[in-house]
């Protein structure tokens, strides 16, 4: 067997002191995300769909919505807005001090996308809301849908129940 | 030597095989979770008819309705501030013969802008409006450039206060929609034709070039219009009476 070449040794030396720098700097525990309450209940889909799939039910919205011309707003960003934007009084809360229903999570996730940038984050009117416990309407998909993310879900809930 | 063709019945069936499962299952793993309302529909196609003879030169109602509309601000930067209708004088120099007429994007049947969008950000929809899709737009401003009429806009400041229905954002090109969200709410009148017709002078008509009972249509055929730039060979959706 060749004998490991120098050049290669003080390479796992610095990482291994890398890497022990970064243990030791990273003992404090991160707060979990302060998440805003939502105005009104319950959300188009159940809160365990909503929670692990919401970025796809967005997209597909998205595309819908933006190439197609089918639009839906209760279920694409007018709807979330409409029960977890802003309140139409209070300015724009995009402070990240402030507990935000979007950008509380996305941090604490390190989820970089910013929908309002360009996207209204206050609620407009009345006009799109979302028809309450819609989820049902559609249940064979959803079932089929729920039944695939439950598993995974559970198994996120039991490894952060675990880290706990 | 011949090459052999494409089985065309297997890419039917294929064809056919995705819509049927288009309703339900994408991807594995992803599924519509939903029905989906009709769309833009393919047998329409939208159009302006812009009479310049009712068109008042020192009115600019139509540009006021407009930015109101898809809250367009200004910054006092007249080089750089998006503006989806400009009002275009035509002076014949000759007779001293002047018209004032808005001009927007013109939606073309053939659209410059979106043969040279290089993420094809921008498009036409099914029924005639291009559009951008700024989730796709990277900022080239290729389309800029391509606009024979200079209809195409760039926002490049940041904007704030958008309008739920009208988002717009720092970094991507933009121009008139014929205010797209009235067509897909079943309002199918833009925020110009309406600010127009309020003000008296009716000057702008909005329709389906394609139903040959609409309005836009008769007026069409009983008084003609004209195309901007028709040597282009655009087929413009946007046409003009009186110039």
């Amino acid at each position: 067997m060749a004998a490991t070449p120098p050049s290669c040794r003080s390479l796992t030396l610095l990482l291994g002191l890398s890497g022990a720098m970064l243990q030791a700097g990273c003992t404090g525990e991160t707060p979990a995300p302060e998440i805003a309450e939502a105005r009104d209940q319950p959300c188009v889909e159940e809160a365990e769909t909503m929670r692990r799939d919401h970025p796809r039910i967005l997209a597909q919205e998205k595309a819908a919505a933006v190439v197609d011309g089918r639009r839906t707003p209760e279920r694409g960003l007018r709807g979330c807005v409409e029960c977890h934007g802003d309140s139409e009084d209070t300015p724009v809360r995009l402070e990240p001090a402030e507990p935000q229903f979007c950008a509380s999570c996305h941090q604490y996730a390190g989820v970089s996308n910013n929908c309002f940038e360009c996207h209204s984050s206050r609620p407009d009117g009345s006009e799109v809301r979302h028809r309450l416990g819609q989820h049902h309407v559609f249940s064979p998909a959803t079932q089929a849908w729920s039944g695939f993310t439950d598993g995974l879900l559970h198994e996120v809930l039991a490894m952060e129940e675990m880290e706990q | 030597m011949t090459q052999p063709g494409p089985d065309l019945r297997r890419r039917r069936f294929l064809a056919g095989a995705a819509a049927f499962c288009g309703g339900l299952t994408v991807a594995p793993g992803v599924t519509l979770l939903q029905a989906q309302t009709a769309g833009a529909a393919q047998q329409v196609r939208w159009g302006l008819l812009i009479d310049t003879n009712r068109c008042d030169p020192d009115c600019d109602a139509c540009i006021q309705a407009c930015h109101e509309e898809h809250r367009i601000t200004h910054h006092e930067r007249p080089r750089t501030d998006p503006q989806w209708i400009r009002k275009v004088t035509l002076r014949d120099p000759e007779t001293g013969w002047q018209a004032s007429a808005p001009v927007m994007c013109q939606h073309c049947e053939r659209p410059p802008c979106a043969d040279v969008c290089p993420t094809g950000a921008t498009f036409k929809r099914p029924d005639g409006i291009v559009m951008v899709n700024r989730h796709t737009c990277i900022g080239c401003r290729y389309c800029l450039m391509a606009c024979p009429y200079g209809a195409r806009q760039f926002v490049h400041e940041k904007v704030t206060e958008q309008r739920p229905d009208s988002p717009r954002g720092k970094g991507t090109a933009e121009g008139c929609n014929l205010c797209v969200h009235r067509i897909d709410a079943g309002n199918p009148e833009p925020a110009c034709v309406e600010a127009c017709r309020e003000r008296g002078n009716r000057a702008i008509v909005f329709g389906n070039l394609n139903d040959p009972q609409s309005g836009i249509s008769r007026a069409l055929e009983a008084h003609g219009g004209t195309r901007l730039r028709a040597d282009l060979r655009l087929n413009p959706a946007v046409r003009y009476q009186g110039v």
